[in-house]
């Protein structure tokens, strides 16, 4: 039987484990990939989320209802992935490199092409300042709106605005000059 | 492609995770606090329970009548032994208007068509006669189980009867007093 969000959070509220285990797996694609874009490393991710998680469910009571659960917990998921990650003072250091990428040569020409493009632009983003990379993380990882975002760093809606701006004219920058000329796709 | 989408689809691709839910979920699970036993109530439970009270309070009243203060009683009138209250078999001589204090028995009571308590006054002659009918305090009589009654002016010998039903806490009680005086002329 399928419930909405806001019965599993009711009966979350409740104690219910398998409320919460279902509102975990809803999120947990997203939390893990935005906690691994804060932190840069997957177990220093998986600990953020997991603690992230733990501490959501221990205060669902706070939680208003009829609110939606996404912006209050990629709340605490981004504060719990910049305190993990400056708890282990892991600074700015690289992204560990993904299984994936390192196979890129088993993958057709086309994929290894546009593979490339997707990680100059991943590489790009991550020049970004925190102060434009985390609104973008927000909208394109978590898929809050600007509102959302707003709340969620506690800005407000027109500096969110501003900088999803200025972080995406910088990509663009980035990207016309990797690709040698502009592209009218780039909007 | 937008630029929305290369964005989208380059922390997408950078971002793949490869751990196991299952697991994190039971590093998660083993951090909540232990789920709250939720005794589901069925829905008959609460009429049940206050059939049973009912029951019991019905049963109670049945197997113990005894009203919450109950005026100690006997099962059947007896005769008082001490006390300035007197025997009843004996004549008591009093002079004309004194009183005189009466021992009222009480006891349960089955038949309720009894009339109220009341004292009758019988003058014991050659022929007996009703003198004197007065209504009483039955919760008075409950309470004291004695009556102090003024005794006539006419010398004689009279027989005081108390007798009647009272109703106290759902309760119906009798009383019954009986003492002969000879009531002395002044000058014997």
């Amino acid at each position: 039987m399928d419930h909405t969000e806001q019965e599993l959070i009711q009966r979350a509220k409740q104690g219910e484990h398998w409320a919460m285990e279902e509102i975990f797996r809803l999120h947990l694609d997203s939390a893990i990939r935005l906690a691994y874009l804060v932190t840069r490393n997957w177990a220093t991710a998986e600990d953020a989320v997991q603690e992230a998680f733990v501490q959501a469910f221990r205060s669902l009571k706070g939680f208003r209802d009829g609110h939606p659960f996404r912006p209050w917990f990629t709340r605490i998921v981004i504060n719990k992935a910049k305190r993990t990650t400056s708890r282990l003072d892991r600074g700015h250091l690289p992204y560990e490199l993904e299984e994936e990428n390192t196979h890129a040569s088993f993958n057709p020409e086309g994929s290894v092409l546009e593979r490339a493009g997707l990680n100059e632009l991943f590489e790009a983003i991550n020049e970004l300042d925190d102060n434009h990379r985390l609104p973008l993380l927000l909208k394109y990882v978590a898929e809050l709106t600007e509102a959302e975002i707003a709340e969620t760093l506690d800005l407000p809606v027109s500096t969110v605005k501003s900088r999803l701006y200025t972080a995406r004219q910088r990509l663009k920058k980035a990207l016309t000059t990797t690709e040698g000329g502009g592209r009218d796709d780039l909007r | 492609m937008t630029l929305d989408e290369r964005i989208k689809e380059a922390l997408q691709a950078n971002s793949t995770w490869s751990g196991s839910p299952d697991e994190l979920w039971a590093k998660v699970a083993a951090q909540l606090p232990p789920k709250r036993q939720r005794w589901r109530q069925p829905f008959w439970l609460g009429t049940a329970a206050a059939a049973v009270l009912v029951l019991a309070f019905v049963l109670y009243a049945v197997w113990n009548p005894n009203p919450p203060s109950p005026p100690v009683v006997e099962d059947a009138p007896q005769l008082r032994m001490f006390s300035a209250v007197l025997p009843a078999f004996e004549p008591l001589l009093v002079e004309g208007g004194a009183e005189i204090e009466l021992a009222v028995d009480v006891s349960l009571a089955a038949d309720s068509t009894e009339r109220p308590p009341h004292l009758e006054i019988w003058a014991e002659g050659e022929e007996r006669s009703l003198t004197a009918v007065m209504d009483l305090d039955g919760g008075a009589l409950l309470r004291t189980r004695s009556l102090t009654v003024q005794a006539p002016e006419e010398p004689g010998s009279y027989r005081l009867v108390v007798s009647g039903a009272v109703q106290e806490a759902g309760q119906l009680y009798q009383v019954h007093g009986e003492l002969t005086i000879v009531v002395q002329s002044a000058d014997q």
